[in-house]
């Protein structure tokens, strides 16, 4: 017999992958803390894996494009509107970071000449896109609940009652 | 072959919004029509870094990421880190709030209706 092979569901991937976007973007907000290298370079890798998210979830970006004047509901519509300002922001916000990059496009070779006006821009938003990205936690807070239930407290959860009844078959054996 | 293509438009949603942030900076900065740039322009560098050392000093998301006294850091310091996990929450639960409130209120009102007079 073939050992079962285990299915590891969307979401749960989804869910991991959004945890460590999020983990990811916070720290990239602090070259304070992490040094303008990693702040640099994580900001690039970020963009990357927004491009994973937007692939992940392109059924529904195709869904309410196609239908956004006619089917789409209005909360699907606020979304769809929320998270396009998140991409450009977030794509403005990576673009003027490469523009006054001090490590990261330096290290390539690279060097472009330090603007005020693209460290003003680079600065705002990257503010922007913080309360942007509260809007969209704030908008998507069922789905993260459930799933954060789902694949984190239960199996947890599971795992220590496991544990628990594990401890009375010794006790009856014993 | 789908996902390329899919990858291949992200890429162009991107570069044309980089593409137009770069001709929004080079206009504005060819104006001098922003304060910073102003600065720039007229040679007063002095002033400039003066507004940078007060930017620094606590203004916006992130107070002395870049420029001024304050972002010289000794050491790890997750404080900024910090402080945007608690913007970003706040902002959720006021948002999630006002959302249970009108869920709330339509309960309601379905509710009134539903009754018969």
């Amino acid at each position: 017999m073939e050992p079962e092979k285990k299915k590891i569901s969307l979401t749960n991937v989804n869910l991991l992958f959004d945890i460590v976007i999020f983990v990811a973007f916070l720290l990239s907000l602090d070259p304070y803390a992490t040094g303008h290298a990693i702040h640099e370079w994580l900001g690039i890798t970020l963009l990357a894996a927004i491009a994973i998210h937007l692939l992940i979830h392109w059924r529904w970006i195709e869904k309410v494009t196609a239908g956004f004047f006619r089917k789409s509901s209005t909360q699907a519509r606020l979304n769809y509107v929320l998270n396009g300002l998140f991409f450009i922001d977030f794509v403005v916000v990576v673009f003027t970071g490469l523009m006054i990059s001090e490590a990261a496009l330096p290290s390539l070779g690279l060097t472009i000449g330090h603007s005020t006006g693209m460290k003003t821009l680079h600065r705002t938003s990257a503010d922007l896109l913080v309360v942007i990205l509260g809007l969209h936690a704030a908008i998507h807070w069922k789905w993260i609940l459930n799933a954060i239930r789902r694949f984190i407290v239960q199996p947890v959860g599971r795992l220590f009652r496991r544990k628990k009844s594990n401890v009375v078959t010794v006790e009856v054996k014993a | 072959m789908k996902i390329a293509i899919r990858i291949l438009i992200i890429l162009l949603a991107a570069a044309l919004i980089a593409g137009i942030t770069y001709g929004i900076t080079q206009l504005s900065s060819g104006s001098g029509s922003t304060a910073a740039e102003g600065f720039q322009h007229s040679g007063e560098g002095g002033r400039e870094r003066a507004e940078g050392g007060n930017r620094g000093a606590g203004e916006g998301f992130n107070p002395g990421a870049f420029e001024g006294e304050h972002s010289h850091s000794t050491g790890a310091n997750f404080s900024t880190t910090l402080e945007n996990l608690g913007k970003i929450g706040i902002i959720t639960a006021i948002v999630i709030a006002i959302s249970l409130g009108l869920d709330q209120v339509k309960r309601a009102r379905h509710r009134r209706k539903s009754q018969p007079a």
